[in-house]
């Protein structure tokens, strides 16, 4: 069994516990978001006829990147990025985020996730920025707590990815 | 003439010594040429050898005298000027050459011995101060087993003690105790430990511990345990916590966690953690044993866990180092309980039932106080009793709960008599959280709140304003980790979206600020990064901008008090500009957008003086 400890990082309120609640097997409660920072949930996905067991470390969201203990990220193989469309700003903390966590760890692969695609007309993040974000070589998807979009396909992809750097 | 003579003497001389003069030639052409005279004493060297040897230890001496200086000098020779060869030459004897020191003679080993410790003391010097962690791993099979050694022995002197000790108590126990020992052959006190412990390892993970992933699980029959996976992460994680919350030494780490009858015992390896969750009191010696058996797996799985990359099989197919951790021991049955004690608890029970009938009724009123405190809403009961004679009551209430201290009078007790401690707290049911909630967001009517777990869901219509504010108000409810705006419709008056964004990117190059310690004008690494965002910021904006047909342009303030020189100060500030001016350019803002200029701030006191030293960013829009 292939096991990979990954993380889920963003501002506060993206909405990255929602995103992922109905994927994932879990069997703490939330409030160990305001207790120690992080919540520990599981995802089982398949890549090529085998199973991987991704440890997900869901990392408290602050909006000052210094508030997230380093210590949570060493050893993570993979993260996601999430972003909630409707927010500018939280485009600017990821984006200081994943310099945070490349001098913690160096690189690894990451996605970032866009969240509230459900509600694409009152998104202040734009086209042509996402563009600029495709551009330096980020990968994005689009996701959405609501309806559930995006995340199956991201939790696979990050896997595929993971995988393929051995 | 004088031709005629010589001639003649040669033909005489060939007619008396003419074949003697053929070798004379000869020998005249072997000294002459050296390598004729080298062939021969190659030939004859070891004969030479040989001989001298036989002559006996004196001879052998004289030799070896004799070569001595051309050889110390040969070899000093070879060492200037080719070292690598002698190297080469040596590296093959060398390793036998110390063997058969060592084999030989005592007195020559210790010698050599003498002359490496300094070397051998600066390599591993060198090594633990470019590295100390191959060395450490390599040790660290080795030396937990000799300090275990050392503490072992220093401890069975203190048994030793100790079994006097005890051997000179007296009790019923402690008389069959010693028996078994003597019948046994074993120490008094392991006898006593086994009869008092009572425990059992109820599971056991073995935690990759970079990346908290877990490699092997087992448990007890009949536990029920919840996702390892989860719980071994989530262990790690707490390790984390604790130790950064507390900036605790990187070597010291949580090593003991206690819940109620349990204890969680965490053993760290250099690359695994071994966590046990023992219920009862377990003997010391479990503990060690979890020692041992982390170090055996960092021994025996060395390659797997130099090279691992999330594949557990390897330690999932190799359960028995786990397995015999999971051990237990039960306590001995309870004694049957004699005619005499019955006889005796009898006899007490009479006697408190003919005195105590008063008190017996003040018991049954203060049982029902505490029956009735335990009904109480907003009431948690942590404490009650009797003590020197006074009932005692402690607990916790919220603000709005009936008051506990009045309710005394219900149960015929005086509030005085009965010694009352109760401390103030929030209570935490999810419908005191919301309507604190509401409370503090006082959300419009178009709104409807509603919790679930530690997320705080909105539903319903609101303004971008409404919906920024309560997002930073609901930060002072801590129980609320999560907000979840999903199902919330934002009302609001759009502007074309790329000039929204214009707005937006307004705002946050202008409200980046760049400080300055005292007298340096380079910005810290982290403020550069910060620039080079900022500068990302710039270069998108100046693209809306032009798209838009828009003219801007950008000052760069640099700012200094009003202390000191008039002339100083704007220099100051100029060079403070300078260094974010730079910076800018560097990450590929356009020198045409930005200009420069230096204020001076007046200086009120010292903490607005370091407000003051910074740079930061105005943008005016030109044709708008």
């Amino acid at each position: 069994m292939i096991k990979k400890k990954i993380c889920m990082l963003g501002s506060f309120a993206v909405g990255k516990t929602s995103l992922v609640r109905q994927f994932v097997d879990s069997i703490f409660s939330e409030k160990y978001h305001t207790s120690i920072g992080v919540k520990i949930d599981k995802k089982v996905v398949r890549v090529d006829d085998s199973e991987v067991n991704l440890i997900l470390w869901d990392i408290h969201g602050e909006d000052e990147f210094q508030k997230i203990q380093a210590s949570y990220l060493t050893g993570t193989s993979g993260y996601f990025l999430v972003i909630d469309g409707t927010r500018s700003n939280t485009l600017a903390v990821a984006k200081e985020l994943n310099q945070f966590t490349l001098n913690h760890i160096g690189s690894v692969p990451f996605i970032v996730l866009i969240n509230k695609a459900d509600l694409l007309s009152d998104w202040e993040i734009i086209d042509e920025e996402l563009d600029l974000l495709k551009e330096k070589g980020w990968e994005l998807i689009k996701t959405s707590a609501k309806t559930g979009e995006g995340v199956e396909e991201a939790f696979k992809q990050l896997a595929n990815k993971m995988l393929e750097i051995k | 003439m004088t031709n005629q003579k010589n001639n003649e003497w040669d033909e005489l001389r060939t007619l008396l010594v003419g074949q003697e003069k053929v070798d004379v030639d000869r020998l005249v052409e072997f000294l002459e040429n050296p390598s004729y005279m080298e062939e021969r004493i190659a030939e004859i060297l070891p004969q030479v050898i040989n001989l001298i040897n036989k002559n006996g230890q004196t001879s052998l001496e004289q030799f070896a005298k004799a070569l001595q200086p051309s050889v110390e000098k040969a070899i000093l020779a070879s060492t200037n000027d080719d070292p690598r060869t002698l190297s080469e030459a040596l590296h093959s004897i060398l390793p036998n050459s110390i063997n058969l020191s060592r084999e030989k003679s005592q007195e020559l080993s210790e010698q050599l011995a003498e002359s490496l410790t300094p070397f051998v003391e600066k390599a591993v010097k060198n090594s633990t101060q470019m590295n100390i962690k191959p060395l450490s791993e390599g040790l660290y099979p080795v030396i937990g087993p000799a300090i275990r050694k050392a503490v072992a022995t220093a401890f069975k002197k203190i048994n030793q003690t100790l079994n006097q000790n005890l051997n000179q108590t007296i009790s019923i126990s402690a008389f069959k105790w010693r028996f078994q020992a003597f019948t046994s052959g074993k120490p008094f006190l392991d006898i006593v430990a086994r009869n008092t412990l009572d425990y059992q390892v109820t599971q056991l993970f073995l935690i990759h511990r970079e990346t908290g992933l877990l490699l092997q699980h087992i448990e007890a029959p009949n536990i029920a345990s919840r996702d390892a996976d989860l719980v071994s992460a989530m262990l790690k994680a707490i390790q984390d916590f604790v130790t950064d919350s507390f900036s605790i030494k990187k070597n010291e780490e949580l090593s003991t966690i206690e819940v109620g009858d349990h204890t969680i015992w965490i053993e760290q390896g250099p690359q695994i953690i071994l966590a046990g969750v023992v219920f009862g009191n377990a003997p010391l010696d479990l503990r060690e044993k979890f020692i041992k058996t982390l170090e055996q797996i960092h021994l025996d799985f060395f390659k797997e866990l130099a090279d691992f990359n999330g594949d557990t099989e390897p330690f999932e197919s190799n359960p028995q180092y786990l397995k015999n951790c999971l051990l237990k021991q039960e306590k001995q049955g309870t004694q049957k309980i004699s005619k005499a004690k019955w006889i005796i608890v009898a006899i007490i029970l009479a006697i408190a039932g003919y005195f105590g009938g008063d008190r017996y009724r003040e018991f049954d009123r203060w049982s029902s106080y505490i029956d009735q405190l335990e009904t109480v809403p907003g009431i948690i009961l942590i404490d009650e009793g009797r003590k020197n004679g006074r009932f005692f009551v402690k607990g916790l209430r919220t603000r709005d709960s009936l008051n506990p201290i009045t309710m005394l009078d219900d149960h015929q007790f005086n509030q005085q008599d009965v010694n009352s401690a109760w401390t103030f707290f929030q209570f935490l049911s999810p419908e005191m959280i919301l309507s604190r909630a509401k409370k503090t967001l006082s959300p419009p009517d178009t709104i409807s709140l509603t919790l679930k777990d530690a997320t705080l869901i909105f539903k319903g219509i609101a303004s971008k304003d409404w919906l920024d504010q309560a997002q930073k108000t609901i930060k002072s409810i801590w129980e609320i980790s999560e907000i979840d705006f999903s199902e919330v419709q934002i009302k609001t008056v759009k502007a074309p979206i790329s000039l929204r964004m214009l707005t937006q990117l307004k705002k946050e190059i202008e409200d980046s600020v760049f400080y300055f310690p005292v007298s340096i004008f380079a910005l810290s690494k982290v403020q550069q990064r910060k620039a080079k965002m900022v500068a990302e910021n710039i270069s998108l904006f100046a693209k809306y901008c032009t798209e838009h047909d828009i003219k801007f342009s950008i000052i760069i303030k640099g700012v200094a008090d009003s202390q000191g020189k008039k002339e100083l100060n704007e220099r100051y500030g100029r060079q403070r500009a300078e260094a974010l001016y730079n910076l800018l350019v560097e990450n590929g803002v356009n020198k045409d957008d930005l200009s420069i200029r230096s204020f001076i701030e007046a200086f009120q006191d010292r903490t607005s003086s370091q407000s003051n030293r910074r740079a930061n960013l105005e943008i005016t829009y030109i044709n708008q």
